[in-house]
């Protein structure tokens, strides 16, 4: 997990769970350990039960999961016979402090050095805010570049062998959606249930160097072709999530485009979360990387 | 505390603004440390976002000598999502400054009162105790744990998670972790990282610590249990010996003096190790158990338990009693008057009779704890029967179910210790107890030693009753074991002279019964009747009471007479001294031919003596099937048969009758020691002795009459009856499956 602080590492982590029981995905998440599976089942009632977000990572949390399906095998002559096999993803999340992407801490850069996936958040509250998600990211990516370079782990091509997920957070935001909205980049998929909108394929790629120009329009151009520079194309995609999600009419039971937030409203006081959660895409970039490191 | 020099403390706050988004040294003092340092001492021993704050946690530099101390708690303040905004403060001292060691409770008390850190940023200056090793070994035997979590330490390069702490304040584990440190060199503080909690996911640096779950890859130790493998580890028993020899509080006072750095390296745990080991050598102690006479400092740590106890101090009791407990079994008596002067003064064995104003003294778990510790102290570990009786005195009543406990965890020396002590729970506890306390006190007492100790002038009734119990378990336990235990029952007449003394006749009946059923297995055959009815004591002289002599007989059934008569007198005249080559002898033996009954053949006469002097063993009737029971009396094949010396010795005995000579056999010419006088209630009657020395003709010539006229009827009766009717014929053996036959 890669972001700066507030990008909603821990709150992404603990949407995950949510996120396979609302889209009834064939996936289920299990601990490998009793910490990690004291953490998920702490993490999933607090935005839940509690509607609150998961506390604050202090320093760098980890989690050893396991995404698990039963999948179903054709064998035999012209594939006539199947049997059920189980398929399990291991996943090994390293959840740092925001804090140590400011100023890279070499347990950091370790993490970073020995994984292969990494799911990079892009926090466009923060980078209106800050506009320090190039700094940081460069920052980064050059100690762990120099230390692959020095080990003789980088590609042949010379870039680095993650592939990396990136994760444009807070969908739900207001600033977020009408920005997807005014590019026409949103849409709604007519197979959920809630019909909540949806930012698909390219179009991902094209909000989120929309959003990293919100402070800076050079900061856009920057943090895209930094990315690509340091890893190859092919094994960057792009998402555009929501932990909390929308948040649902109760009557219509549908997503409202006139009252969509989940949060409640922060001249209230501390936000805390509206409603049931519904994650946007967070399952999908955990998927894809499982489905990619699988296959390399 | 006064009189303690100040010493610097540097500080730090972690933590945010509500519109912060990231943790961070938000304020810290100016001094040798700087905000970095802070920033990377409180995220390397980060202990993560605590669910139940506060949590304390301990952590240092090894290269520079630093301790810390943070405290991180939940503020009012909540962040931009809703989330509690943490606290931590942190306290950092150099170990240079202090001039004696600290406990980590220590300094959490000095600085936990300390929210409002100083605006100008100046070090605080704060004055610490120092460690009580006294104390702390007083703790150390609440939680024992802390001696395996030490030797863990010090095993490898562990990194310890104890789970299942989760009902325990955050104060008892602060003790833990104070525990554990004081159970290491104080050199090795400052790279000793540890906390009452971490939050299991975090990646922390923290060496030992409580958590929620363990994850893999470090050691876990659940909480209130002592895993086995441990025990077998080489450093924990060092640990063990240590503690042993040094004592508790000598072997922490040592290691608080350890102060060369030391770190959890490979060497430094072997610098550990060597520390732990030198402590074991009682010779480098000042405190060493042993050094001198133990009375006098017994008697001073009572003196302070009496003096706390007046003026209900609690904390200075506890602290006598951790003393109390670190000398070892003085039993030194001629200090033994004293001590139990202190002991009545201050009703130290009698916590509920303490003087109090609410809350006793001593919470009843740690009350028992020092009513051992005092027992330990005056009477050893080994008490005598000597010194039940002493303690029963100083208590000034019955010993009290609490004084019982502590005296369970004893090792009674002797036999008859253990056996008034067994009777003393008997009394007191319930029957689970007081059963599972039989085994451990009697269950490995010899035989002899336990018939001894029952036999042991006073007779006691309880004492007897308890030891008969024993002795019927024993032989329902185990058949190997009777024909020792009814060797050594046969020695003291079966127990029946004490059980005389204390019981009235059916009372002695039933105890007989009950024991010589057991050891012979139901009813007695002549053989067995001579065994139970053999004079017993120096040279024979006891004869067997009337109540036993009953008993056997009652047992033995219908053919007693002849069995007596075969059996038993022939032993009481010669333990009277009548020699074989008498003609009465001989002649009360040949009447021993008139037929008994069809079972059993009569026995065979023994050959004519008359005018042998000495008889030799091989012209006595052979062993094997002898119903006389003359093989058993134990003369081995080829040694000459003791003379009995009579006749010969006539004139000396005569005058010993009369009381004016000694013996024969060298015993004064006294009368046998006075007897206790009988109990009140009993109904007891003196036992009419078989002969009198005085007049022995005339008790000769009764036996006589009586058995003449016993076997006369037991004659005519058989006469009368009959022919005896013939045995049954043996019922067919089948020849080969049902219905075949």
């Amino acid at each position: 997990m890669w972001g700066p602080t507030g990008s909603g590492k821990t709150t992404f982590l603990g949407a995950l769970n949510l996120a396979l029981n609302t889209q009834e995905s064939p996936w289920r998440l299990t601990g490998a350990d009793d910490a990690s599976t004291d953490a998920l089942i702490d993490m999933t009632r607090r935005l839940t039960e509690g509607q609150a977000f998961p506390e604050a990572t202090q320093k760098i949390d980890r989690y050893r999961w396991y995404l698990i399906r039963e999948l179903e095998e054709r064998y035999g002559l012209f594939g006539r016979k199947r049997r059920q096999r189980q398929l399990q993803v291991g996943l090994d999340l390293v959840d740092p402090s925001g804090g140590h992407y400011a100023s890279p801490h070499e347990e950091l850069v370790e993490y970073l050095v020995s994984s292969r996936g990494i799911v990079l958040l892009f926090d466009p509250e923060r980078e209106y805010a800050y506009g320090d998600a190039f700094s940081s990211l460069h920052a980064m990516l050059s100690r762990v570049d120099k230390r692959m370079l020095e080990d003789g782990l980088l590609l042949p091509g010379g870039k680095l062998p993650h592939h990396v997920a990136v994760c444009v957070t807070k969908f739900d935001e207001y600033r977020v959606l009408k920005t997807a909205e005014r590019l026409r980049l949103v849409t709604t998929d007519l197979t959920d249930r809630f019909g909540f909108p949806r930012v698909e394929g390219e179009d991902r790629r094209e909000l989120f160097r929309e959003l990293c120009a919100v402070r800076s329009p050079a900061n856009a151009q920057f943090i895209t072709s930094t990315l690509e520079r340091y890893f190859r194309a092919d094994q960057i995609s792009y998402f555009v999530t929501s932990a909390v999600g929308f948040h649902v009419n109760e009557r219509t039971e549908l997503y409202d485009p006139d009252d969509f937030s989940n949060l409640d409203d922060p001249a209230s006081g501390p936000t805390r979360i509206r409603g049931p959660v519904y994650p946007i895409q967070v399952l999908e970039p955990v998927l894809w990387l499982s489905e990619r490191l699988t296959e390399g | 505390m006064a009189g303690e020099r100040a010493v610097p403390v540097e500080w730090a706050e972690w933590g945010k603004r509500p519109d912060g988004r990231d943790y961070g040294v938000v304020g810290h003092s100016v001094g040798a440390l700087s905000s970095a340092n802070f920033h990377r001492l409180l995220t390397r021993f980060s202990t993560g976002s605590a669910d139940q704050p506060p949590v304390v946690s301990v952590n240092g530099t090894s290269s520079t000598g630093w301790m810390g101390l943070a405290i991180q708690e939940n503020t009012p303040e909540l962040d931009h999502v809703g989330r509690v905004i943490k606290r931590t403060r942190y306290f950092c001292l150099h170990l240079d400054r202090l001039e004696h060691p600290v406990t980590y409770r220590e300094l959490h008390r000095a600085v936990a009162g300390i929210y409002q850190l100083p605006a100008d940023r100046r070090p605080l200056r704060l004055s610490l105790a120092p460690l009580d090793p006294d104390a702390l070994a007083a703790e150390l035997y609440e939680q024992e744990q802390a001696i395996t979590t030490a030797a863990l330490l010090l095993q490898s390069e562990p990194v310890i998670r104890i789970v299942g702490a989760d009902h325990m304040p955050w104060q008892e584990r602060l003790r833990h972790l104070d525990l554990v440190a004081a159970l290491l060199p104080y050199g090795m503080r400052p790279t000793l990282s540890a906390s009452t909690w971490v939050r299991s996911t975090t990646e922390t640096e923290i060496r030992l610590a409580f958590a929620d779950a363990a994850r893999p890859g470090v050691t876990a130790l659940t909480w209130g249990e002592e895993p086995e493998a441990t025990h077998r580890l080489t450093r924990y028993q060092d640990y063990r010996t240590a503690v042993d020899k040094r004592g508790r509080a000598g072997f922490i006072d040592y290691l608080s003096r350890q102060t060369e750095p030391l770190d959890f390296s490979k060497k430094g745990r072997a610098g550990a190790m060597d520390a732990v080991r030198r402590a074991s050598d009682v010779a480098h102690s000042p405190r060493a158990n042993g050094a001198g006479p133990v009375g006098p400092r017994v008697a001073a740590t009572l003196a302070a338990c009496v003096e706390s106890i007046r003026t209900r101090d609690p904390v200075a009791l506890r602290a006598a009693a951790t003393r109390l407990r670190e000398i070892e079994n003085s039993g030194e008596r001629e200090y033994r008057r004293d001590l139990r002067s202190l002991v009545r003064e201050g009703r130290l064995l009698d916590p509920d009779g303490w003087p109090r104003d609410g809350e006793p003294l001593l919470p009843p778990e740690k009350a028992m704890g020092f009513v051992e510790s005092v027992l330990w102290a005056v009477w050893g570990h080994q008490p005598t029967a000597e010194d039940l009786r002493e303690i029963e005195a100083d208590l000034g009543t019955r010993l009290t179910p609490r004084v019982l406990w502590a005296l369970c965890a004893t090792e009674p020396a002797g036999a008859l210790a253990r056996l008034e002590l067994y009777v003393r729970i008997e009394r007191a506890m319930a029957p689970q107890q007081a059963a599972e306390n039989r085994l451990r006190l009697l269950g490995g007492v010899p035989v002899g030693d336990l018939v001894a100790a029952a036999v042991e002038p006073p007779a006691d009734a309880p004492r007897l009753a308890t030891a008969i119990d024993e002795l019927v378990r024993r032989c329902a336990a185990d058949d190997g074991e009777r024909s020792e235990i009814g060797g050594h029952l046969a020695a003291v007449g079966y127990l029946a002279r004490p059980l005389a003394e204390v019981y009235d006749a059916a009372g002695q009946a039933t105890s007989l019964r009950k024991l010589i059923q057991a050891v012979h297995g139901g009813g007695l055959d002549a053989m067995g009747l001579r065994d139970v009815l053999r004079p017993t004591g120096r040279n024979g002289m006891n004869m067997p009471t009337a109540v036993l002599v009953t008993v056997a007989v009652d047992l033995h059934g219908p053919n007693a007479g002849a069995a007596l008569l075969t059996g038993h007198l022939p032993d009481v005249f010669a333990k009277a001294g009548a020699a074989e080559d008498q003609v009465w002898f001989a002649t009360l033996l040949s009447y021993s031919a008139l037929p008994v009954g069809p079972t059993e053949p009569a026995p065979p006469l023994p050959p004519p003596a008359h005018h042998q002097r000495e008889v030799p063993t091989h012209e006595f009737p052979p062993p094997g099937p002898d119903p006389s029971g003359a093989a058993s009396q134990g003369h081995a094949p080829g040694r000459r048969r003791p003379r009995f010396a009579f006749w010969k010795d006539r004139a000396r005995w005569f005058a010993f009758w009369k009381g004016r000579a000694p013996s024969p056999h060298g015993q004064a010419a006294s009368e046998p020691s006075p007897r206790p006088a009988p109990p009140p209630s009993g109904t007891r009657q003196e036992p009419r002795p078989i002969y009198d020395r005085k007049n022995m003709g005339a008790s000769i010539a009764a036996i006589l009459v009586a058995v003449i006229i016993v076997v006369g009827l037991i004659y005519a009766v058989v006469s009368i009856s009959g022919t005896p009717e013939p045995a049954p014929p043996p019922a067919p053996t089948p020849a080969g499956p049902f219905g075949e036959g």
